[in-house]
């Protein structure tokens, strides 16, 4: 796919929040694909939402099912999930997030899906067909769960765009704590609707691809789809409205089998259930008669992702991309701002660089997680120091990083600088260094000053080793340039 | 539709003076209960006339029949459905402009919220009781509906029929 970068703001902007607008070119020119999702989210409950028996993952089979769900009689029979389908507990909200320009890339845009609305529901319980018998193993410990309906406009144009949603989506209910967001657990659920159509024309039919239970396989999915329906319209045929599933092992949209499809829902009002009614007190023409007040929920509600990617590049001065990256994991967010609390640094640009791209490097090979640490966020700070405060070179703070990690070293990292002797030489001792390289190799001297080029690597060479490693290399080099073309 | 048919009969009550603005269907009285109910049929305003809004056409019968395991296309059989059809179609006469719809006779209170808490432990014993078959704790209940497949010439030979009559 070609990109046409439309950047419609400065680049000042861009370097703080992300309001790069930018659509993804057309499909072989013409086509524009339309994707909408839906998202069924487990609220992370204690218990059932009209039962108090237990709500935990992979409990043994029937062992979480109360008079309620199981239906029994005297009770009303089951056959139906109660859903709150027209009268949501939120409509017409949207969610922004940040897509990367392309797979794995570390540049953003900004992108808004509408949310068009909010709902809760009831799981159903779960059936195993066995083969081999002919008949079908009900557990229903699933039955009656809490689930949030999340239903989102048709806003999304490709699969990268609907993994960037769901990402975002994660990150938020998992700060406040609503979901566990684990898609392998069931406990997100993403149904996409595809279609594609020519701009202009009108919308597309589109399929629905349910069972997805990975981000990777959201966007193959969708992406498979998209190619699928294009290959077909441009053959003449026309795309049926299906639902399919992923195929994870082909990695293609299959037809579900009809028995899995043809449900034929009917919705009714559950007429036992009085009006849930839900009033915020910050607002006046709210009339206060109502089970919960919103108030008291948004007052303990955690800081969302954006305000602290925000935060951070406002506070600390750190670039929009290591603010993504470092909001994507919480723990990453806390050990930036232990280090930075204990560090007399203004750079956070540079604690965020070393952080990324190295400490997370070095501790990604050894399969520990950032928390679980062993360079500890004051050890960190310390290496900080000392490289801004020139006492070490780059290269030998990546060094300490590395013995402290790999080798769990004990020793402070200004002990190991001083054991070591990796202390950086003073810039003003260098010509010394330089001149005594000149004066003890005149061969090399006088055939880079006939014009051989090629003898300078082994004349820097001799610097570096001259200076036990501990110069400034781009300093070295300029000098030693300089005073041999004296 | 129900629910708009009950605010509906409210008016109706109203209307022929059985129901006063303030009073409930049911009012006590010193010499005992006075029932609001009309003691004789009140006159309807609905016509019968109703030309139906649905088609009933070849794919729709296909799909009931489908549905509902039931062989109906013939002659009595489709009279029937839009009979029916026809009948529930009077509801749409109601004027329920600006009429909210009733979900619960309960519309006045507010749900009761209950905390969070398991208050039930394993009850598995019992909730598998009433079962007449279970294997490992699970219920154990017939494969899934069967997916009916008309037989090749099923449809072909009904519009003959059809055509014939």
């Amino acid at each position: 796919m070609k990109f046409v970068y439309n950047c419609l703001k400065t680049v000042r902007n861009f370097r703080y929040y992300c309001t790069t607008q930018f659509k993804p070119a057309l499909i072989r020119d013409v086509w524009q694909p339309v994707i909408g999702l839906e998202v069924h989210a487990q609220i992370l409950s204690a218990s059932k939402l009209f039962s108090r028996v237990g709500a935990k993952y992979g409990a043994p089979p029937n062992t979480q099912v109360g008079i309620f769900e199981a239906a029994h009689p005297g009770t009303l029979p089951a056959g139906y999930q109660i859903t709150q389908k027209d009268c949501p507990i939120a409509k017409d909200g949207f969610i922004s997030f940040n897509v990367p320009v392309q797979e794995y890339s570390m540049k953003f845009y900004s992108h808004s899906v509408r949310l068009t609305q909010l709902q809760l529901e009831e799981d159903s319980g779960k059936s195993i067909h066995d083969a081999k018998s002919n008949r079908v193993l009900v557990d229903l410990n699933r039955a009656g769960l809490p689930l949030m309906e999340l239903v989102f406009a048709p806003d999304l144009r490709d699969g990268e765009e609907a993994a960037a949603l769901i990402k975002e989506l994660s990150l938020v209910l998992t700060r406040v704590g609503t979901c566990s967001c684990r898609m392998e657990e069931g406990a997100l659920r993403v149904d996409a609707n595809i279609s594609v159509h020519k701009q202009g024309e009108p919308l597309g039919e589109r399929t629905e691809v349910k069972n997805l239970n990975s981000i990777r396989s959201l966007v193959k999915a969708i992406n498979y789809e998209i190619e699928r329906q294009i290959d077909i319209l441009e053959a003449g045929g026309t795309v049926l409205n299906e639902t399919l599933r992923f195929d994870a092992i082909t990695s293609t949209t299959i037809k579900m089998r009809d028995k899995d499809t043809i449900h034929d829902y009917r919705f009714m009002p559950e007429p036992n259930l009085p009006p849930l009614r839900l009033h915020d007190s910050l607002d006046a023409s709210c009339i206060p008669n109502s089970s919960l007040d919103i108030n008291d929920i948004r007052k303990k509600m955690n800081e969302l992702p954006e305000e602290t990617r925000r935060r951070l590049i406002s506070d600390y001065g750190i670039s929009l991309e290591n603010s993504i990256i470092l909001v994507n994991d919480d723990a990453l967010v806390d050990y930036f701002l232990d280090v930075m609390s204990g560090t007399k640094s203004h750079n956070g640009q540079l604690v965020s660089n070393l952080l990324l791209n190295n400490l997370l490097g070095t501790l990604n090979s050894l399969d520990v997680d950032i928390k679980d640490s062993i360079l500890s966020p004051s050890a960190f700070a310390e290496i900080v120091h000392l490289l801004e405060s020139g006492q070490i070179l780059h290269a030998v703070a990546l060094k300490i990083m590395e013995l402290i990690c790999s080798s769990g070293d004990k020793r402070t990292p200004s002990e190991i600088v001083e054991t070591n002797n990796w202390t950086k030489l003073p810039d003003d001792l260098l010509e010394d260094y330089v001149l005594e390289v000149i004066s003890s190799n005149k061969k090399l001297v006088g055939k880079y000053r006939r014009g051989n080029s090629k003898v300078f690597n082994t004349l820097m060479g001799k610097a570096v080793a001259a200076t036990e490693r501990r110069a400034d290399m781009q300093k070295l080099q300029d000098l030693l340039k300089r005073k041999l073309d004296e | 539709m129900l629910r708009q048919t009950s605010r509906h009969l409210l008016y109706l009550l109203r209307r022929h003076g059985a129901v006063t603005s303030k009073s409930t269907l049911c009012s006590t009285t010193s010499k005992g209960k006075h029932s609001k109910v009309p003691q004789q049929p009140l006159d309807s305003d609905v016509s019968h006339d109703i030309v139906s809004g649905v088609n009933i056409d070849m794919e729709l019968v296909q799909h009931l029949e489908k549905l509902s395991l039931v062989d109906f296309a013939n002659k009595e059989g489709l009279t029937r459905l839009q009979a029916a059809i026809s009948f529930a179609d009077q509801l749409a006469q109601v004027d329920t402009e600006d009429v909210e719809p009733m979900y619960s006779v309960l519309e006045d209170r507010s749900l009761a919220l209950a905390d969070d808490e398991v208050l039930v432990e394993n009850m598995c014993d019992d909730v598998l009781g009433c079962a007449k078959e279970t294997f490992e704790d699970y219920f154990v209940v017939p494969p899934g509906n069967i997916d009916y497949v008309p037989e090749e010439e099923y449809y072909s030979k009904l519009k003959d029929e059809g055509d014939k009559t």
